[in-house]
């Protein structure tokens, strides 16, 4: 139980930034998070639905095929939208540009899904690291921009 | 993640999953959604109650689904979410993975 009296400093409010592991057992952990940073946005849950699945399926392929570092996760909003960037340390890979492999891979499919499921993909190498920006419209605009 | 199964009359095994089907979720079920749906010919699994589904937990599924086929049998995916159905066919996953709205049509779309 919080202390009495309730403050806003107590209330949890999570940090629009957190890094983690670049383990498959860490995956749920940024959904959580993101969860969390996303309750008081009031997304529309076909929004929600959509950034939960792309962070599950950036994060399960580095987790497989990343590098031994941490990963680095951001979320922000604009008027209208909403930006995941997700940064690691492994080998230099486009999601944009990748072919899809051939048949039923799980990678193949978790590519397809992370493209059709994000309004915009936005990949840079730079320096040492793979950083991808992801968009997501928002339908009718966020409730509260700019917050 | 919770799974439960039951056989059913004329051997068809009804798996039941309720949760998230993601990494952590297929995680938790994997090992043992394979042995049972592996070990079984005619499976239906109840996906009312999974709210959501990424690629780890297709290949799950898909995985399942070929170790029946492998026997002759099939396993039919019942009662998917609206967004989870999507997923599925987004991916062209539902080419393998045959879906089916209510237990009738699941058990009629086993055979």
């Amino acid at each position: 139980m919080p202390p009495w009296p309730p403050s806003a400093e107590a209330a949890a409010i999570p940090d629009s930034a957190i890094e983690l592991p670049a383990r498959l057992d860490a995956v749920g952990d940024a959904g959580d998070w993101m969860a969390a940073w996303l309750a008081p946005r009031a997304a529309p849950a076909e929004t929600a639905f959509a950034m939960r699945l792309c962070l599950e399926e950036v994060l399960a392929n580095i987790a497989m095929h990343g590098g031994s570092g941490g990963v680095s996760i951001a979320l922000a909003e604009e008027p209208g939208r909403f930006i995941l960037s997700i940064s690691d340390d492994g080998p230099a890979f486009d999601p944009v540009t990748a072919d899809l492999p051939e048949g039923q891979e799980i990678g193949g499919n978790g590519l397809l899904l992370l493209r059709r499921y994000c309004s915009d993909l936005v990949y840079r190498r730079e320096g040492e690291r793979n950083r991808l920006s992801l968009g997501f419209s928002v339908p009718g605009g966020n409730p509260a921009p700019g917050r | 993640m919770k799974m439960d199964y039951q056989d059913l009359p004329d051997g068809v095994t009804r798996i039941t999953l309720a949760g998230d089907l993601d990494a952590r979720g297929a995680g938790e079920i994997d090992l043992q959604f394979q042995a049972i749906a592996s070990s079984r010919s005619k499976v239906v699994v109840d996906l009312g109650q999974v709210g959501f589904l990424a690629s780890i937990g297709i290949r799950t599924l898909i995985q399942a689904a070929k170790a029946n086929a492998g026997k002759g049998g099939k396993l039919v995916l019942q009662d998917p979410s609206e967004a989870v159905w999507k997923v599925i066919v987004t991916c062209g996953a539902d080419a393998v993975l045959p879906m089916a709205h209510g237990q009738d049509a699941a058990l009629a779309a086993i055979g």
